[in-house]
């Protein structure tokens, strides 16, 4: 007996806690004038919007309500409105829930959304506002403001100025002929085929963007951005992502932070500045600005001047077709085949530059200097050595503590030498047509020459003054508690 | 006795069960995921066992979380960061576990429970589903408020940017859940605001998870 009371109770309760699911349709077909918008306010369901070329607007909507009971469930999807309000200037669509009520058991009971299928004039402007579902737009030939939010959005196929906004899901943008803004947060952004400039602002979300024409501007946070064959103005700010842009046809640039910049064949001029991420480009078209910290650098083919700020990083740079100023603090310094002066300046790191095709000027601190090829060298540094190979113009160099070797190249013409250190060599290699008047000063250390040398004055260990070949170049000499020596060049 | 997926847990601790248990493996696939996630955690728990400095675990940790958040203790001591790691791991993994079963409970199959107009409706859940979502839901919430816990420290460094973006980010997901459970608690059977709200909480765990393990990396 008991058992059977069990039974039957545990019966009941199935039935108090089953549930019932109603389904009904809303259809209407309403005419509309020639630039009426079309405005839709809907919450909890999907929204798709088709076009046609028809001067009217479908309205198909899904209503779907689960209950506890049938008649529950259908009494309260019948009280869903969908409310058409046709003005002279605007056809509103809006949906309205009633207010669910409350189950014997003292719970809301019911749960319900409304399932939008709208197919409109192609050319009426369009505001969508939703939440909690997806939006989808295809074939607007007007411009259109469409929010939603906790669902995706997607736009496809139109012409038109169009705002785009939504929260914590993706917006997906493809082929539109017209301005396009976009807002996300905690949501995705693809933005793809767009003539027109666009505007998209993001945040812990990665945006990417490919072949738009008329520039881009993107402000994202936290999330990573790609760009590709886009084109324009490009204006790119993140932060805690990393920036890769490839393909740009304009000028490019790229503020972030936190997060690597790249950029790769840019057909007009760059401007990458980052901080704790590294930095690399190729095939800038025109000039290159980098400002970075605690990145590294890297790059090549450069089209125009070159301007790089950076510490605690090494900076590696190749082909450049203008001039090339670096500065480094705290970070290794690396030139190759650059087609103007060089001015490069950092500390406590080596500094290596070759085929500089304009003068070459050094400022470093305890750190060394290696230099191949210049139009001349003025060096700085202190407590490292300088090695100057191939050196066609003049030489100065002022150095503490550190050796200091030059090789010169400059056959028949004038190089005036200048070499100042202490507490190390000083090494100079001369073509055998060279032609000084040479002053040589040590303390300490030896001078020894490999050159026949006419002297005039006094001889004295530390001190030497005298002329190699004609005297035609001025080459001074000075060391402290180091030697100095003059050798031919292969010797 | 019927082994079903409910019954995992109490085999795990019983061992008389794992016969059993194991039958039901071979054919379950959400089983066998979970079974391996319980048995990952193990070996790392067992692995991080052996660097604790302190055998009283969990004691620490709840003494930890039952003291009042003090606002001028910035930083983790570095003497006590290897509990905080296995206290997260351990919770991390709980999370792990329970999402699933969350989600499980969301996007289950119409029960004999219900009664719907179409069988391949996944539209609003059943009565049974929903308990299941409730009974899931409120353990991972509980899992998710102890990993809150374990980053405060972390989330409360003064000036750092990293901890101001974390903490941006997980308060712009604790307004997005506050919001997605009032409309929940007029539309609770709602398979897609479940869903969403599951969404939340899992990108939640992996935002905290992300930031707990971030010390560790560096």
């Amino acid at each position: 007996m008991i058992r059977r009371i069990s039974f039957l109770a545990f019966a009941c309760a199935l039935s108090a806690f089953a549930r019932e699911e109603y389904t009904r349709t809303f259809d209407k077909t309403i005419p509309m004038q020639a630039g009426e918008r079309v405005f839709l306010e809907h919450r909890l369901g999907d929204i798709v919007i088709h076009t046609h070329s028809q001067p009217n607007v479908i309205v198909h909507a899904e209503i779907r309500v689960s209950a506890s009971g049938s008649d529950e469930a259908k009494k309260f999807a019948d009280r869903i409105e969908i409310l058409i309000e046709p003005s002279s200037s605007q056809l509103s669509i809006r949906t309205r829930y009633p207010e669910s009520p409350s189950s014997f058991l003292g719970f809301r009971n019911i749960s319900y959304f409304v399932r939008y299928d709208v197919t409109m004039p192609e050319s009426a402007p369009l505001d969508v506002r939703n939440s909690f579902g997806a939006v989808s737009v295809t074939g607007l030939k007007a411009d259109g403001d469409i929010i939603t939010s906790h669902g995706n959005l997607e736009f496809r196929d139109g012409r038109g100025t169009q705002h785009l906004q939504n929260s914590f899901a993706a917006i997906r943008v493809a082929n539109n002929s017209g301005d396009t803004t976009i807002e996300d947060s905690n949501g995705a952004v693809d933005a793809a085929d767009i003539t027109g400039a666009v505007s998209i602002r993001d945040r812990f979300a990665n945006v990417t963007a490919a072949r738009v024409t008329k520039g881009l501007t993107i402000a994202n946070s936290n999330g990573g951005v790609d760009v590709a064959d886009s084109g324009g103005l490009g204006n790119i700010r993140n932060s805690f992502g990393n920036v890769t842009v490839r393909n740009f046809h304009g000028d490019l640039t790229v503020n972030n932070s936190n997060g690597k910049v790249q950029a790769n064949n840019v057909d007009g001029s760059a401007e990458l500045n980052t901080t704790f991420g590294e930095v690399r480009f190729s095939d800038v078209k025109r000039q290159l600005s980098v400002r970075a910290n605690n990145s590294r650098i890297e790059g090549q083919r450069v089209g125009g001047p070159v301007v790089i700020q950076n510490s605690f990083g090494a900076v590696t740079v190749s082909e450049i077709q203008g001039d090339a100023r670096i500065q480094s603090g705290n970070g290794e310094v690396s030139i190759a085949n650059v087609h103007g002066p060089a001015n490069v300046k950092t500390s406590f790191a080596l500094v290596q530059a070759t085929g500089i095709a304009g003068a070459l000027e050094v400022e470093n601190n305890n750190g060394g200097v290696k230099a191949s090829g210049a139009r001349g060298a003025t060096v700085k540094t202190s407590f490292a050595p300088v090695v100057l190979e191939a050196i066609s113009g003049p030489v100065q160099v002022e150095n503490q503590n550190g050796m200091v070797e030059t090789t010169s190249t400059a056959q028949g013409a004038c190089q005036p030498v200048s070499i100042r250190t202490s507490f190390s060599s000083i090494r100079v290699h001369l073509l055998p047509d060279a032609s000084y008047r040479l002053t040589a000063r040590t303390s300490f250390g030896k001078i020894r020459t490999d050159f026949p040398l006419t002297v005039s004055g006094s001889l004295s260990n530390d001190e030497l003054n005298g002329v190699i070949g004609g005297g035609r170049c001025e080459m001074k000499l000075t060391d402290n508690n180091g030697a100095i020596e003059i050798l031919k060049a292969g010797s | 006795m019927k082994f079903e997926c409910g019954d995992l847990e109490r085999a795990l601790a019983m061992s008389e069960l794992m016969p059993e248990a194991r039958e039901h493996l071979k054919q379950c696939a959400i089983c066998r995921r979970e079974y391996r996630l319980w048995n990952e955690i193990s070996v790392t728990a067992r692995q991080l066992h052996e660097e604790w400095e302190s055998p009283a675990l969990w004691p620490n940790i709840r003494k930890t979380l039952e003291a009042e958040p003090k606002p001028k203790t910035a930083f983790v001591r570095w003497s006590e960061w290897k509990i905080w790691a296995v206290a997260a791991a351990v919770l991390i993994g709980v999370g792990l576990l329970l999402l699933p079963r969350l989600e499980q409970a969301i996007t289950a199959p119409e029960t004999k429970v219900a009664r719907t107009n179409s069988a391949a409706d996944r539209d609003f859940l059943t009565e049974q589903a929903f308990a299941d979502v409730q009974r899931t839901e409120a353990a991972y919430r509980r899992s998710i408020d102890k990993l809150s816990q374990l980053a405060q420290p972390m989330l409360a460094e003064r000036g750092s940017a990293v901890a101001a973006n974390y903490k941006e980010k997980l308060l712009l997901l604790d307004s997005a859940i506050s919001d997605t459970r009032t409309n929940l608690d007029h539309n609770r059977f709602n398979v897609r605001l479940q869903t969403e709200l599951a969404d939340l909480y899992r990108e939640k765990q992996q935002t905290l998870q992300e930031l707990l393990t971030r010390d560790k990396k560096n």
